[in-house]
């Protein structure tokens, strides 16, 4: 908002601006034609002497201008002050925000997974993660031998075919053969 | 019979302004015809001088400023002093006067 109103401050400024050399310089044309130059005669000399009306603008507009960490710290005070000002709208907001952002990339993580990037399996939606459990410890054991993965392909009649893969080399046997 | 221009001494222009803008509300070309008929048209200020200026003291509280309708009607920019200003232009003009009268003595001195 602040920022906002800066904006327009500079187009009122710029249109102040305008008007007010403007004028300076219709005074001199004035001047001129009393003095009997023609019009055209008066307004070229005005030109001369005004020098550029653009460039007294620009050093103007300087003279105005806000330095942009000054600007940035009276928008930061601002929004404090609003803030302070109503803090039960402030929490609200801050609250419906906090859920807004969540609940979006909530879901654009089940979109991204599911529609964005599918597994690089035809059917994704029939693939299904197998574990073991021993039922004696609490934890899930997620590490399935090779010999029992064949026995579960052997004794499937549930799944198409079961596969496996493996993170990182955890082979107990070692030797040539 | 050509008049010889002089050139302003640096900081002295804002002086010349908040005096002249002391007198009552005026705008800038009003201010700038007044430095040239006032100093018998020694003096003259440069646009590009005068506005950066009036600008320059407004935004530091000198001058106050307010449009309102100059004699031939049309909408212009007057400038006043304010309370700061006047303190401002008062210790500005006694600091040159000091000024003045020291330089003076020397020149006197010399001779």
């Amino acid at each position: 908002m602040f920022l906002w109103r800066s904006l327009f401050r500079k187009r009122a400024l710029d249109a102040q601006l305008d008007s007010e050399l403007r004028f300076h310089f219709e005074k001199l044309v004035n001047d001129y034609i009393a003095e009997g130059m023609s019009s055209e005669e008066a307004r070229r000399r005005a030109v001369l002497e005004f020098g550029g009306r653009e460039q007294i603008k620009e050093e103007l507009r300087e003279v105005h201008r806000i330095p942009i960490l000054e600007a940035l710290a009276m928008n930061l005070r601002f929004a404090w002050r609003l803030i302070r000002k109503s803090p039960v709208f402030s929490v609200v907001v801050v609250l419906t925000l906090a859920l807004g952002i969540g609940a979006n990339s909530a879901v654009f993580s089940v979109i991204d997974a599911v529609l964005l990037r599918p597994l690089p399996f035809p059917h994704g939606d029939r693939l299904m993660l197998l574990r073991q459990y021993n039922l004696k410890q609490k934890s899930p054991q997620t590490f399935v031998a090779p010999a029992r993965l064949e026995d579960w392909n052997r004794m499937n009649s549930t799944f198409q075919s079961i596969s496996g893969y493996f993170t990182e080399d955890d082979s107990e046997i070692s030797g040539e053969g | 019979m050509p008049i010889e221009k002089s050139e302003l001494l640096q900081g002295t222009l804002d002086m010349l302004i908040l005096k002249i803008v002391e007198l009552g509300p005026v705008h800038g070309y009003g201010i700038s015809q007044r430095i040239r008929q006032i100093s018998k048209e020694v003096l003259q200020v440069q646009q590009g001088s005068l506005y950066p200026a009036l600008h320059r003291l407004e935004k530091r509280g000198w001058l106050a400023a307010e449009w309102g309708e100059s004699d031939n009607g049309r909408q212009a920019k007057f400038y006043k002093l304010s309370v700061k200003g006047r303190k401002q232009l008062a210790s500005e003009e006694s600091n040159w006067h000091r000024l003045a009268g020291a330089v003076g003595h020397i020149l006197q001195t010399a001779e």
